[in-house]
Protein backbone atom coordinates (compact mmCIF):
# COMPACT_ATOMS: atom_id res chain seq x y z
CA UNK A 1 0.00 0.00 0.00
CA UNK A 2 1.48 3.62 -1.00
CA UNK A 3 2.13 6.67 0.55
CA UNK A 4 3.51 9.36 -0.51
CA UNK A 5 4.41 12.22 1.21
CA UNK A 6 4.62 16.13 0.19
CA UNK A 7 6.93 18.80 1.03
CA UNK A 8 7.71 22.62 1.02
CA UNK A 9 10.24 23.00 -2.12
CA UNK A 10 13.63 24.87 -1.00
CA UNK A 11 13.70 28.67 -1.74
CA UNK A 12 16.33 29.53 -4.30
CA UNK A 13 17.54 32.74 -2.71
CA UNK A 14 20.14 30.92 -0.20
CA UNK A 15 21.36 29.22 -2.90
CA UNK A 16 22.08 32.69 -4.74
CA UNK A 17 23.52 34.42 -1.47
CA UNK A 18 25.64 31.38 -1.06
CA UNK A 19 26.94 31.83 -4.65
CA UNK A 20 27.31 35.33 -4.77
CA UNK A 21 29.59 34.97 -1.41
CA UNK A 22 31.67 31.84 -3.02
CA UNK A 23 32.17 33.89 -6.02
CA UNK A 24 32.94 37.40 -3.82
CA UNK A 25 35.76 34.69 -1.47
CA UNK A 26 37.36 33.74 -4.57
CA UNK A 27 38.00 37.15 -6.12
CA UNK A 28 38.89 38.03 -2.30
CA UNK A 29 41.53 35.76 -2.61
CA UNK A 30 42.72 36.32 -5.68
CA UNK A 31 42.82 40.04 -5.63
CA UNK A 32 44.35 40.20 -2.33
CA UNK A 33 47.15 37.40 -3.78
CA UNK A 34 48.03 40.03 -6.29
CA UNK A 35 47.87 42.65 -3.69
CA UNK A 36 50.67 40.49 -1.73
CA UNK A 37 52.21 40.54 -5.18
CA UNK A 38 52.42 43.94 -5.83
CA UNK A 39 53.62 44.90 -2.77
CA UNK A 40 56.52 42.42 -3.39
CA UNK A 41 57.35 44.22 -6.26
CA UNK A 42 56.92 47.63 -4.47
CA UNK A 43 59.38 46.88 -1.83
CA UNK A 44 61.17 46.17 -5.05
CA UNK A 45 60.56 49.62 -6.54
CA UNK A 46 62.01 52.82 -5.45
CA UNK A 47 60.76 53.28 -1.88
CA UNK A 48 60.78 56.53 -0.02
CA UNK A 49 63.31 58.60 1.70
CA UNK A 50 62.53 57.32 4.79
CA UNK A 51 62.95 53.65 3.74
CA UNK A 52 66.05 54.84 1.75
CA UNK A 53 67.52 56.05 5.09
CA UNK A 54 66.53 52.90 6.89
CA UNK A 55 68.44 50.77 3.92
CA UNK A 56 71.52 53.23 4.98
CA UNK A 57 71.53 52.56 8.68
CA UNK A 58 70.91 49.37 8.53
CA UNK A 59 73.92 48.82 5.91
CA UNK A 60 76.24 51.06 8.22
CA UNK A 61 75.32 49.17 11.39
CA UNK A 62 74.88 45.77 10.32
CA UNK A 63 77.52 42.59 10.32
CA UNK A 64 79.59 41.83 7.08
CA UNK A 65 76.76 38.78 6.39
CA UNK A 66 73.62 41.03 6.20
CA UNK A 67 75.01 43.89 3.55
CA UNK A 68 76.01 40.46 1.33
CA UNK A 69 72.22 39.93 1.56
CA UNK A 70 71.25 42.85 -0.88
CA UNK A 71 74.13 41.98 -3.20
CA UNK A 72 73.11 38.06 -3.14
CA UNK A 73 69.46 39.08 -3.90
CA UNK A 74 71.24 40.91 -6.69
CA UNK A 75 73.20 38.31 -7.95
CA UNK A 76 70.84 35.57 -7.83
CA UNK A 77 67.78 37.91 -9.28
CA UNK A 78 70.45 38.77 -12.68
CA UNK A 79 71.39 34.75 -12.99
CA UNK A 80 67.86 33.96 -12.63
CA UNK A 81 66.28 35.98 -15.30
CA UNK A 82 69.28 36.22 -16.82
CA UNK A 83 68.30 33.76 -19.84
CA UNK A 84 64.71 35.25 -20.42
CA UNK A 85 63.63 37.80 -22.28
CA UNK A 86 64.05 41.57 -21.14
CA UNK A 87 61.01 43.18 -20.77
CA UNK A 88 60.20 46.68 -18.54
CA UNK A 89 59.67 44.93 -15.13
CA UNK A 90 63.29 42.94 -15.46
CA UNK A 91 64.80 46.39 -16.19
CA UNK A 92 62.79 48.09 -13.47
CA UNK A 93 63.70 45.68 -10.87
CA UNK A 94 67.20 44.79 -11.96
CA UNK A 95 67.83 48.26 -11.86
CA UNK A 96 66.33 48.69 -8.14
CA UNK A 97 67.65 46.40 -6.80
CA UNK A 98 71.36 46.69 -8.14
CA UNK A 99 70.44 50.03 -6.39
CA UNK A 100 70.00 48.61 -3.25
CA UNK A 101 73.23 46.42 -3.66
CA UNK A 102 75.07 48.91 -3.99
CA UNK A 103 73.78 51.31 -1.39
CA UNK A 104 74.35 47.78 0.98
CA UNK A 105 78.45 47.94 -0.20
CA UNK A 106 78.64 51.31 0.00
CA UNK A 107 77.30 51.01 3.89
CA UNK A 108 79.33 48.56 4.47
CA UNK A 109 82.72 50.49 3.52
CA UNK A 110 81.09 53.53 4.72
CA UNK A 111 81.73 55.22 1.41
CA UNK A 112 79.08 57.96 0.75
CA UNK A 113 77.18 57.81 -2.37
CA UNK A 114 73.83 58.56 -1.15
CA UNK A 115 73.49 61.79 -3.45
CA UNK A 116 73.89 58.70 -6.83
CA UNK A 117 71.66 56.71 -5.72
CA UNK A 118 68.73 59.12 -5.15
CA UNK A 119 69.44 60.22 -8.99
CA UNK A 120 69.24 56.73 -10.12
CA UNK A 121 65.88 56.06 -7.93
CA UNK A 122 64.58 58.91 -9.40
CA UNK A 123 65.52 57.64 -12.78
CA UNK A 124 64.07 54.28 -12.13
CA UNK A 125 60.62 56.52 -10.52
CA UNK A 126 60.50 58.27 -14.10
CA UNK A 127 61.06 55.10 -15.95
CA UNK A 128 57.90 53.21 -13.67
CA UNK A 129 55.97 56.24 -14.50
CA UNK A 130 56.92 57.02 -18.41
CA UNK A 131 54.36 55.74 -20.66
CA UNK A 132 56.96 56.26 -23.56
CA UNK A 133 58.81 53.46 -24.19
CA UNK A 134 61.16 55.53 -26.64
CA UNK A 135 62.65 57.50 -23.53
CA UNK A 136 63.68 54.43 -21.05
CA UNK A 137 66.46 53.70 -22.66
CA UNK A 138 67.91 57.45 -22.22
CA UNK A 139 67.08 56.97 -18.20
CA UNK A 140 68.62 53.48 -18.20
CA UNK A 141 71.67 54.50 -19.89
CA UNK A 142 72.32 57.59 -17.03
CA UNK A 143 71.38 55.51 -14.55
CA UNK A 144 73.82 52.50 -15.39
CA UNK A 145 76.78 55.62 -15.52
CA UNK A 146 76.01 56.60 -12.20
CA UNK A 147 75.87 53.14 -10.70
CA UNK A 148 79.12 51.99 -12.74
CA UNK A 149 80.90 55.56 -11.44
CA UNK A 150 79.93 54.79 -8.08
CA UNK A 151 81.06 50.92 -7.88
CA UNK A 152 84.17 52.12 -9.60
CA UNK A 153 84.71 54.46 -6.81
CA UNK A 154 84.38 51.64 -4.40
CA UNK A 155 86.34 49.43 -6.21
CA UNK A 156 89.49 51.69 -6.77
CA UNK A 157 89.56 52.52 -3.00
CA UNK A 158 89.01 49.32 -1.82
CA UNK A 159 89.66 46.44 -4.02
CA UNK A 160 92.55 47.73 -6.27
CA UNK A 161 92.72 44.07 -7.66
CA UNK A 162 88.92 44.20 -9.85
CA UNK A 163 90.14 47.35 -11.89
CA UNK A 164 89.30 45.01 -15.02
CA UNK A 165 86.14 43.98 -13.96
CA UNK A 166 85.54 48.14 -13.37
CA UNK A 167 86.09 48.83 -16.74
CA UNK A 168 83.93 45.90 -17.83
CA UNK A 169 80.79 47.70 -15.97
CA UNK A 170 81.58 50.85 -17.47
CA UNK A 171 82.21 49.78 -20.83
CA UNK A 172 79.02 47.54 -20.39
CA UNK A 173 76.69 50.77 -19.36
CA UNK A 174 78.54 52.87 -22.57
CA UNK A 175 76.85 49.98 -24.91
CA UNK A 176 73.74 50.75 -24.07
CA UNK A 177 72.80 53.56 -26.45
CA UNK A 178 70.24 56.27 -25.44
CA UNK A 179 68.17 56.68 -28.59
CA UNK A 180 67.52 52.88 -29.04
CA UNK A 181 64.65 51.19 -28.06
CA UNK A 182 65.73 48.69 -24.55
CA UNK A 183 63.83 45.99 -26.32
CA UNK A 184 65.86 46.96 -29.40
CA UNK A 185 69.25 46.51 -27.52
CA UNK A 186 68.41 43.28 -24.77
CA UNK A 187 71.90 42.00 -24.88
CA UNK A 188 73.78 45.50 -24.10
CA UNK A 189 71.37 46.41 -21.14
CA UNK A 190 71.74 42.53 -19.52
CA UNK A 191 75.32 42.72 -20.43
CA UNK A 192 75.68 45.54 -18.06
CA UNK A 193 73.21 44.20 -15.10
CA UNK A 194 75.68 41.23 -15.71
CA UNK A 195 78.81 42.29 -15.04
CA UNK A 196 77.63 44.66 -12.46
CA UNK A 197 76.82 40.91 -10.63
CA UNK A 198 79.92 40.40 -11.37
CA UNK A 199 81.93 43.01 -9.94
CA UNK A 200 79.58 43.13 -6.69
CA UNK A 201 80.35 39.95 -6.40
CA UNK A 202 84.14 39.99 -6.11
CA UNK A 203 83.99 42.89 -3.84
CA UNK A 204 83.12 40.47 -0.94
CA UNK B 1 -12.21 26.64 -4.59
CA UNK B 2 -11.93 29.46 -2.77
CA UNK B 3 -13.27 27.86 0.31
CA UNK B 4 -11.14 28.59 3.82
CA UNK B 5 -11.67 25.12 4.83
CA UNK B 6 -10.50 23.82 2.10
CA UNK B 7 -8.05 20.82 3.15
CA UNK B 8 -7.18 19.07 -0.16
CA UNK B 9 -5.42 20.37 -2.97
CA UNK B 10 -3.75 19.28 -6.40
CA UNK B 11 -0.39 19.34 -5.92
CA UNK B 12 -0.64 21.20 -9.69
CA UNK B 13 -1.94 24.60 -7.97
CA UNK B 14 0.99 24.37 -4.70
CA UNK B 15 3.41 25.95 -6.83
CA UNK B 16 5.51 25.80 -3.42
CA UNK B 17 5.55 22.26 -3.16
CA UNK B 18 6.42 19.40 -4.20
CA UNK B 19 6.60 15.31 -3.62
CA UNK B 20 9.06 14.39 -1.31
CA UNK B 21 12.42 13.16 -2.22
CA UNK B 22 12.29 10.35 -1.21
CA UNK B 23 9.15 9.33 -2.61
CA UNK B 24 8.18 8.75 -6.43
CA UNK B 25 6.04 11.34 -8.56
CA UNK B 26 3.66 9.44 -10.13
CA UNK B 27 1.99 11.70 -12.08
CA UNK B 28 1.88 10.39 -15.80
CA UNK B 29 1.89 6.85 -14.55
CA UNK B 30 -0.31 4.54 -15.34
CA UNK B 31 -3.33 3.28 -13.00
CA UNK B 32 -3.70 -0.16 -13.09
CA UNK B 33 -6.77 -2.53 -11.96
CA UNK B 34 -6.55 -5.73 -9.98
CA UNK B 35 -6.48 -7.36 -12.76
CA UNK B 36 -3.32 -5.16 -14.35
CA UNK B 37 -5.21 -3.91 -16.99
CA UNK B 38 -5.00 0.01 -17.42
CA UNK B 39 -8.02 1.70 -16.31
CA UNK B 40 -6.59 5.77 -16.82
CA UNK B 41 -3.45 7.77 -16.46
CA UNK B 42 -2.85 9.42 -12.91
CA UNK B 43 -3.09 13.43 -13.74
CA UNK B 44 -2.75 14.74 -10.85
CA UNK B 45 -2.14 14.13 -6.63
CA UNK B 46 -4.64 15.28 -4.34
CA UNK B 47 -2.47 16.09 -0.89
CA UNK B 48 -4.03 16.87 2.71
CA UNK B 49 -1.73 20.22 2.69
CA UNK B 50 -1.50 20.05 7.24
CA UNK B 51 -0.61 16.40 6.95
CA UNK B 52 1.48 17.01 3.93
CA UNK B 53 0.47 13.78 2.40
CA UNK B 54 -1.09 12.99 -0.73
CA UNK B 55 -4.71 11.13 0.07
CA UNK B 56 -5.97 10.84 -3.43
CA UNK B 57 -4.72 10.03 -6.85
CA UNK B 58 -6.18 11.86 -9.34
CA UNK B 59 -6.93 10.18 -12.25
CA UNK B 60 -8.25 10.75 -15.82
CA UNK B 61 -10.13 7.49 -17.05
CA UNK B 62 -9.20 6.06 -20.46
CA UNK B 63 -11.69 6.13 -23.49
CA UNK B 64 -12.66 2.77 -23.40
CA UNK B 65 -13.83 2.44 -20.19
CA UNK B 66 -15.65 5.22 -20.40
CA UNK B 67 -17.14 3.77 -23.61
CA UNK B 68 -17.73 0.41 -21.56
CA UNK B 69 -19.36 1.82 -18.51
CA UNK B 70 -22.03 3.49 -21.10
CA UNK B 71 -24.25 0.16 -19.69
CA UNK B 72 -27.62 -0.42 -18.05
CA UNK B 73 -27.45 0.09 -14.28
CA UNK B 74 -26.71 -2.59 -12.33
CA UNK B 75 -29.15 -3.51 -9.28
CA UNK B 76 -27.13 -5.76 -6.99
CA UNK B 77 -29.82 -7.00 -4.26
CA UNK B 78 -28.40 -6.17 -0.45
CA UNK B 79 -25.37 -4.27 -1.36
CA UNK B 80 -27.45 -0.97 -2.53
CA UNK B 81 -28.36 0.58 -5.71
CA UNK B 82 -25.58 2.50 -7.66
CA UNK B 83 -27.21 4.71 -9.63
CA UNK B 84 -24.18 6.87 -11.14
CA UNK B 85 -24.57 8.89 -14.50
CA UNK B 86 -21.47 10.14 -15.56
CA UNK B 87 -21.96 13.44 -17.50
CA UNK B 88 -19.86 13.96 -20.62
CA UNK B 89 -16.93 15.94 -19.49
CA UNK B 90 -16.26 13.99 -16.72
CA UNK B 91 -14.12 11.88 -17.19
CA UNK B 92 -11.84 12.24 -13.75
CA UNK B 93 -11.96 9.34 -11.01
CA UNK B 94 -9.75 9.98 -7.27
CA UNK B 95 -8.29 6.79 -6.23
CA UNK B 96 -7.48 6.82 -2.29
CA UNK B 97 -3.10 6.25 -2.19
CA UNK B 98 -4.11 3.21 0.89
CA UNK B 99 -5.59 1.65 -1.88
CA UNK B 100 -2.55 1.46 -4.62
CA UNK B 101 0.39 0.25 -4.58
CA UNK B 102 3.61 1.61 -6.70
CA UNK B 103 5.78 -0.07 -9.25
CA UNK B 104 8.58 2.02 -9.58
CA UNK B 105 10.49 -0.20 -12.02
CA UNK B 106 7.60 -0.56 -14.33
CA UNK B 107 6.23 3.22 -13.17
CA UNK B 108 3.11 1.86 -12.97
CA UNK B 109 0.25 2.06 -9.91
CA UNK B 110 -1.60 -0.69 -9.09
CA UNK B 111 -4.90 -1.05 -7.22
CA UNK B 112 -4.93 -5.09 -6.20
CA UNK B 113 -8.26 -4.24 -4.63
CA UNK B 114 -10.32 -2.93 -7.26
CA UNK B 115 -11.30 -4.75 -10.68
CA UNK B 116 -12.55 -2.98 -13.49
CA UNK B 117 -15.94 -3.72 -13.40
CA UNK B 118 -15.85 -1.25 -10.00
CA UNK B 119 -13.50 1.10 -11.86
CA UNK B 120 -16.74 1.20 -14.40
CA UNK B 121 -19.30 2.20 -12.01
CA UNK B 122 -17.50 4.51 -9.85
CA UNK B 123 -18.99 7.85 -10.15
CA UNK B 124 -16.50 10.71 -11.95
CA UNK B 125 -16.04 13.94 -11.90
CA UNK B 126 -14.93 17.21 -14.16
CA UNK B 127 -11.80 18.46 -13.08
CA UNK B 128 -12.73 22.11 -13.05
CA UNK B 129 -15.14 21.27 -10.20
CA UNK B 130 -13.85 20.93 -6.52
CA UNK B 131 -13.75 17.84 -4.74
CA UNK B 132 -16.90 17.49 -2.33
CA UNK B 133 -16.70 15.08 0.71
CA UNK B 134 -19.64 13.76 -0.19
CA UNK B 135 -18.38 12.74 -3.29
CA UNK B 136 -15.57 11.65 -1.53
CA UNK B 137 -17.73 9.31 0.59
CA UNK B 138 -19.54 8.16 -2.55
CA UNK B 139 -16.28 7.17 -4.26
CA UNK B 140 -15.08 5.00 -0.81
CA UNK B 141 -18.28 3.17 -0.93
CA UNK B 142 -18.29 2.42 -4.64
CA UNK B 143 -14.69 1.31 -3.89
CA UNK B 144 -15.34 -0.29 -0.23
CA UNK B 145 -18.87 -1.12 1.29
CA UNK B 146 -18.12 -0.03 5.11
CA UNK B 147 -18.10 3.22 4.86
CA UNK B 148 -19.67 5.65 7.70
CA UNK B 149 -21.97 7.89 5.81
CA UNK B 150 -22.15 10.15 8.60
CA UNK B 151 -19.08 11.51 7.58
CA UNK B 152 -19.73 13.83 5.66
CA UNK B 153 -17.96 17.13 7.54
CA UNK B 154 -15.53 18.58 5.56
CA UNK B 155 -13.84 19.55 8.08
CA UNK B 156 -13.12 16.46 9.41
CA UNK B 157 -9.98 15.26 9.02
CA UNK B 158 -10.27 12.37 10.58
CA UNK B 159 -11.87 11.00 7.85
CA UNK B 160 -8.53 10.11 6.25
CA UNK B 161 -7.16 8.04 9.20
CA UNK B 162 -9.17 5.52 7.32
CA UNK B 163 -6.85 2.42 6.12
CA UNK B 164 -7.62 3.55 2.53
CA UNK B 165 -5.77 6.82 2.77
CA UNK B 166 -2.49 5.35 4.72
CA UNK B 167 -0.18 2.40 3.95
CA UNK B 168 0.05 -0.57 5.64
CA UNK B 169 2.94 -1.91 6.34
CA UNK B 170 3.23 -5.66 5.21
Amino acid sequence: MAEIKIEKKSPVWPWIIAALLIVGALLYFFVLKDDNNDNGLAGAAAGTTEETRAVDKRAASAPASRDSDEVGQYVQYVNEHGNMDLDHEYTNDALLQLTEAVRAKAGQLNHDIQADLEQVEELAGQIQQDPFETTHATKIRSAADILANAMANMQQQHYPDLNDKTQEVKQAAGQIEPNTLTLDQRDAVKGFFHKSAILLQSMQ
Amino acid sequence: MADDNRTLFYLDELSDHKVASDYPDVRGWKLNDAQDRTIGKIDDLLAHKKAQRVVYLDVEVDEDLIEEGHEPLERSAGKGVHEFINKDGENHLIVPIGLASIDEENKVVRCDSVNRETFKKTKRFNKSEPIQREYEVMVIETYVHDVDRNANSRTDDSFYDRDEYRRRDN
